[in-house]
């Protein structure tokens, strides 16, 4: 503990650690070709927020923390370069770049790096690269993105088991997470407990929150953008590590020498083969495993054209012994879940000249779930599948005069979605099965999306990034909408008509304008106020009325009942810049109107349910936050430490009591968690061994008490009123990581072969804290009669420390 | 690899299983609801239906701090026969001997308490499939220090035309090897004082909910159904009776919610609290909701001897006590009883 707090005094005394710690790289960036000088090459101390720009004659220098360094040097006309070397004095370097097509991929890191959140227009997005996320403590010694993002303000989590993230006051469906253009309908592994991003093959990670650029669409509260890494047409490389629960291999090779490259990266859980060893009978029947492949092909046939295919697949299963599920009508001896996600993105990106730039992208995703059960005579299988199919395309024009001068750039584009979604598919898997198949009726629908996006630079100190997007929807036939009796509450015994949309015809239609905006204003060199104001329109919604989304809960696209949730967000945000740009400070506050929010109707199933629209209940609502973050890029000392203050309420009023929630008041949502303090922190040690530490704390999650015991049918049975009225306790963790570098043949980048490998070591919840997922009453079942006595438990998902061990290396 | 090993298995012990610690949410009780519990059937009555009061969910509140009293409660049929149950101030209320329910018919409860008037809407005595067979399978423990169990299965022949929906309940009766046990003031011997007359221990599935519905597998043999897990605890016959009911859609859905709100183990397949709702309600929409289900049930009986021999011949120690002089009589209660159960053998 006396570590830890000396760490924090050291993140507020940035002085101390500042202090010897800063040596000067000097040098000059080359044509590789010609060797003529690179003018206006900007260079990137990764992750430190240092930047520089090369003059005419192509010369730079910039200031350069102790330790070892990436440079990135980009260039509109040039192959971004990265160069990692150690800084233990001053240094000069050369770096040689390749002329081709440039991208609006290499140009939109740059404007995203750490270091950078003043100079961009827009408010509420955070960049964080691979290097970043693999100095974060692990759980089980794996770096993973999602784990990340939730340290991030304004992000929250209903609890350590849980599929997905809560964003600024939106449900976990609410999130457009984006694996190379390919939306991911479920980005966990092992219910929640790691992500499926690959750290081997991510290069960085766009996190909106605030204003989304209008070239996104059809989320209502986020924008997770994972990009992969380019595969390099120059060298071939090996990676791998070895972890407890996983373990994992990425091989890249060259197939035309600055032509055609691929990758091809796994990852495995091997968690059956290790159970198998203990026979606890805790564990007896428990199941869990995963797999996961990335490959990736990048083809440069001629410096106008880019060519790129991304295949990503990802299988889970998970199975509990006993009667798991209660929600399926049939028990059986034991519940099998398996999720699996296939997408496929192909892009193309041409440049027509040096502004003008056609990026198209050909994207299929589908993600399939199944529940299942083995026991002969009621083996079945329950299905649900969302097939997702885009095509889009964008315009971008970048009028650039220099780096000084008024700057422009801007994107138009266009994008159809074809969805089919299976909500519901049972069939008996057994000759012997006695389960009748029940398929529930597919649904089809179609969105289409056309936006213009600007990114205008009016002065040193005025500048916006103006979008509007319009997004339209319809649901296509062959679709079944039914009518209830007016005067009643929804239910399929108030049905009286039903109308029957032939294949090809529309039964519902939505849309609307989707403005986006946001502003930035300097107030000096180092400080800068930004507006943002957001609309969001989301049509394909996640069905869930258990406290985290399920694998098998259900997506369905809007109809006449389920109507687009909608999300109108107002931010505003003060940064600053300290000590030479090595510390960033932001504040920014936000407010969201929320319309048609979705919760459960209490005793209602959602499972192979033909009539949907009686188990949900849609209203309005709103989120409001206040949001700060200190961040320190330089020196030995990094990281982080995030405050959030966030309030989200929904309101579901009806006419019917069943189809009211608390009356018709506001009432807190499930994952409103009001205070989170979130602390991320890396200290070097020395220039190999880098010590991390994260600390969080929350508040604990809405819960509902019951208000009453009952006597019925031999039993206490609880009596639940009002929904969320109390909280769970505190959430508090602390994780404490050590890296440490496996020594290097040559620190300079020049020789193409090398060894490099390191250790993560990791403790996770270091206080052994058994932090509350859940609270839960039981009342005994024998001779309830006679006794008062009812229990309270808390439920803890991780009530230890847990240890873990990874070996990483890459050649 | 002995600490990956171990780390793992940590891992998946605490993740899986996880840490459940008791917790004091601090409840306390309000506003007291009227309950009510009972099941009309067709078998012989008579039926007892009883009415409490809600208390406030915590362990030093009792649902019998306050006995209901002077509430009137009577059931209608769709004949216009009106059938008043009679009170015994303790908040039960029993049926004319005479009254037995039918199928086919539809019937109503009415209860007046405290001025205020409780009504259900009729709900009509389904008919219910005999049982087809009954059979069972023995269960080895997968601890060395337990005996197995034999689990016990259910099959019928679901009808093809209307949606059904069932419920369970079981019985074991046992003649005790004495009454009670008896340890005379000033020693420390137990003496066994055996029953006066012929005397059934009753083992009830009170408290277990077993429900299921056609809804997947309508005009097939529902079967393989788990009804009960019978202890190996001897090498003697086990007399188990088992009842099966029909329900209505509403009670079948009532039953259901109350083994999700019992059921729950905080984990994340746990469905979210909701009111339970039962088919009772306040005339007085201003007034309190009484909560309970009025369930009206069709009833099958089917008796079976459950062998436990054959599986392994494990000894049973049993303790045994000198016995007194004087002998215990059998008193009638849920527990105990002196009326042969049906389809007993000496």
């Amino acid at each position: 503990m006396r570590r830890l707090y000396a760490l924090l005094l050291l993140i507020l005394a940035p002085s101390l650690a500042l202090a010897q710690s800063r040596f000067r790289l000097t040098g000059y960036v080359l044509n590789g070709q010609t060797n003529a000088p690179v003018a206006g090459a900007n260079l990137l101390v990764l992750d430190t927020g240092i930047g520089a720009v090369t003059d005419s004659a192509g010369v730079f220098s910039l200031p350069l923390p102790k330790g070892i360094q990436t440079i990135q040097v980009s260039h509109q006309r040039y192959e971004t370069a990265q160069r990692t070397l150690l800084a233990r004095a001053d240094l000069t370097l050369t770096i040689l770049l390749n002329e081709r097509v440039t991208l609006l991929r290499e140009t939109t890191i740059t404007a995203n790096q750490p270091g950078q959140a003043v100079k961009t227009n827009t408010v509420g997005v955070t960049t964080l690269s691979v290097r970043t996320l693999k100095q974060l403590p692990t759980l089980l010694g794996e770096v993973d993105v999602i784990r990340s993002i939730q340290l991030l303000p304004g992000v929250s989590s209903v609890g350590e088991a849980s599929t997905g993230f809560n964003v600024r006051g939106g449900n976990t469906d609410q999130n457009l997470i984006l694996l190379d253009d390919a939306p991911l309908f479920n980005a966990s592994h092992l219910l929640g407990f790691m992500s499926v991003f690959n750290p081997d093959v991510v290069q960085d990670v766009n996190f909106f929150r605030g204003s989304v650029p209008a070239n996104f669409g059809g989320r209502a509260a986020s924008v997770l953008q994972v990009r992969l890494k380019e595969a390099k047409a120059t060298q071939f490389g090996v990676s791998g590590g070895l972890g407890l629960i996983s373990s994992r291999l990425k091989i890249e090779a060259p197939i035309i020498r600055n032509k055609l490259a691929f990758y091809a990266a796994g990852r495995i859980a091997y968690a059956d083969q290790l159970l198998r060893l203990f026979p606890i009978p805790a564990l007896t029947g428990v199941k869990a495993g995963f797999t996961d492949g990335t490959f990736r092909a990048d083809y440069f046939p001629n410096p106008k054209n880019k060519l790129s295919l991304t295949v990503f697949t990802s299988t889970d299963r998970f199975r509990l012994p006993g009667d798991s599920l209660t929600q399926v009508d049939l028990s059986g001896s034991r519940a099998e879940f398996g999720w699996t996600t296939r997408a496929v993105t192909l892009g193309w990106a041409r440049y027509l000249s040096a502004r003008w730039q056609v990026q198209t992208t050909a994207v299929w995703s589908r993600y399939r779930s199944t529940i299942s059960n083995p026991d002969s005579s009621r083996a079945y299988t329950l299905t649900s599948v969302v097939d997702y199919q885009q095509v889009k395309s964008g315009l971008t024009y970048t009028g650039s005069s220099g780096e000084t001068g008024p700057r422009f750039q801007a994107e138009a584009g266009l994008s159809g979605i074809l969805y089919d979604v299976v909500t519901g598919q049972l069939l008996p898997t057994h000759p012997r099965s006695q389960v009748n198949p029940v398929q529930l009726p597919n649904q089809r629908a179609t969105e289409a999306g056309a936006y213009i996006n600007a990114d205008i630079t009016f002065s040193k100190q005025l500048s916006a990034q103006v979008g509007l997007r319009y997004s339209w929807f319809g649901r296509l036939g062959a679709a079944m909408t039914y009518t209830y009796k007016a005067g009643a509450s929804r239910s399929p015994e108030t049905i009286t008509d039903s109308v029957m949309t032939a294949a090809g015809k529309l039964a519902q239609t939505y849309g609307g304008l989707e403005p986006r905006l946001s502003v930035r204003y300097a107030v000096g060199e180092r400080a800068s106020l930004k507006i943002g104001l957001s609309r969001m329109i989301q049509y394909l919604q996640q069905l869930s009325n258990t406290t985290t989304p399920l694998p098998a809960d259900r997506w369905q696209v809007a109809d006449a009942y389920l109507k687009p949730q909608i999300a109108e967000q107002v931010s505003l945000g003060y940064f600053q810049n300290l000590r030479n740009d090595a510390v960033e400070l932001s504040v920014e506050v936000f407010y969201k109107q929320l319309t048609n929010v979705n919760d459960y109707k209490g005793g209602t199933s959602l499972l192979l349910n033909r009539y949907p629209e009686t188990a949900f209940l849609q209203g309005d609502g709103f989120a409001r936050g206040l949001e700060l973050f200190i961040r320190k890029n330089a020196g030995l000392l990094t990281g982080w430490i995030s405050y959030t203050y966030s309030q989200t309420r929904f309101l579901v009023q009806s006419q019917f009591a069943d189809a009211t929630v608390n009356n018709g008041n506001y009432y807190p949502a499930p994952y409103d968690k009001p205070h989170i303090l979130n602390a991320v922190l890396n200290y070097k040690l020395s220039s190999r061994v880098s010590l991390s530490v994260n600390g969080v704390y929350a508040s604990g999650r809405p819960v509902t008490y019951p208000s009453a015991k009952i006597y019925t049918g031999g039993l206490l049975v609880p009596y639940f009123t009002s929904r969320n009225q109390s909280r769970l306790p505190d959430y508090v963790r602390f994780d404490i990581g050590l890296t440490i570098n496996g020594l290097r043949a040559n620190n300079q980048a020049n020789t193409n072969r090398r060894f490099e490998s390191d250790w993560a070591i990791s403790l996770y919840n270091v206080l052994a804290r058994r932090n509350a997922y859940s609270v839960y009453v039981q009342t005994p079942t024998r001779y309830a009669e006679y006794y008062n006595r009812v229990n309270a438990y808390k439920l803890s998902v991780l009530g230890s420390v847990i240890p873990s061990v990874s070996y990483n290396f890459r050649f | 690899m002995t600490i990956p090993q171990f780390s793992l298995y940590l891992f998946l012990l605490v993740a899986l299983s996880g840490c459940v610690d008791p917790y004091d949410p601090g409840l306390v009780g309000g506003e007291r609801y009227l309950v009510f519990d009972g099941v009309l059937t067709d078998a012989p009555g008579p039926y007892r239906f009883s009415l409490s009061q809600s208390a406030g969910y915590n362990s030093s509140e009792g649902i019998y701090d306050q006995r209901v009293t002077g509430a009137m409660v009577s059931v209608s049929d769709d004949a216009g026969q009106v059938t008043t149950f009679a009170d015994d101030d303790k908040g039960t209320f029993t049926s004319p001997i005479t009254f037995r329910g039918q199928v086919g018919r539809r019937y109503s409860l009415t209860i007046m308490h405290k001025g205020q008037t409780y009504r259900t809407d009729p709900e009509l005595m389904q008919t219910v499939p005999p049982i087809d067979s009954l059979y069972w399978a023995y269960q080895p423990k997968i601890t060395a220090t337990q005996p197995g169990n034999f689990a016990v299965y259910l099959n019928l022949t679901d009808p093809a035309n209307a949606e059904n929906y069932y419920q369970w309940d079981w019985a074991h009766y046992e003649q005790p090897d004495f009454c009670v046990l008896y340890r005379p003031s000033g020693s420390n011997v137990s003496y066994a004082r055996l029953c006066c007359s012929d005397c059934w221990n009753i083992v009830r599935s009170t408290g277990k909910i077993l429900l299921a519905t056609d809804r997947l597998i309508n005009g097939n043999r529902l079967a393989g159904q788990a009804i009960a897990e019978v202890p190996f605890d001897d090498t003697s016959p086990y007399y188990l009776a088992v009842g099966q009911q029909s329900l209505s859609k509403g009670a079948y859905q009532f039953w259901q919610s109350v083994q999700a709100l019992t059921g729950n183990v905080g984990s994340v397949f746990d469905a979210a609290p909701a009111t339970l709702s039962g088919n009772i309600r306040n005339q007085n929409p201003a007034g309190l909701p009484a909560l309970g289900y009025f369930q009206v049930s069709a009833r099958r009986q089917r008796v079976v001897y459950i062998n436990r021999l054959g599986t392994r011949t494990e000894p049973f120690a049993k303790t045994t006590y000198p016995l007194w002089t004087t002998c215990e009589p059998c008193i009638e209660s849920l527990y105990r009883t002196g009326v042969q159960p049906e389809g007993w053998r000496k």
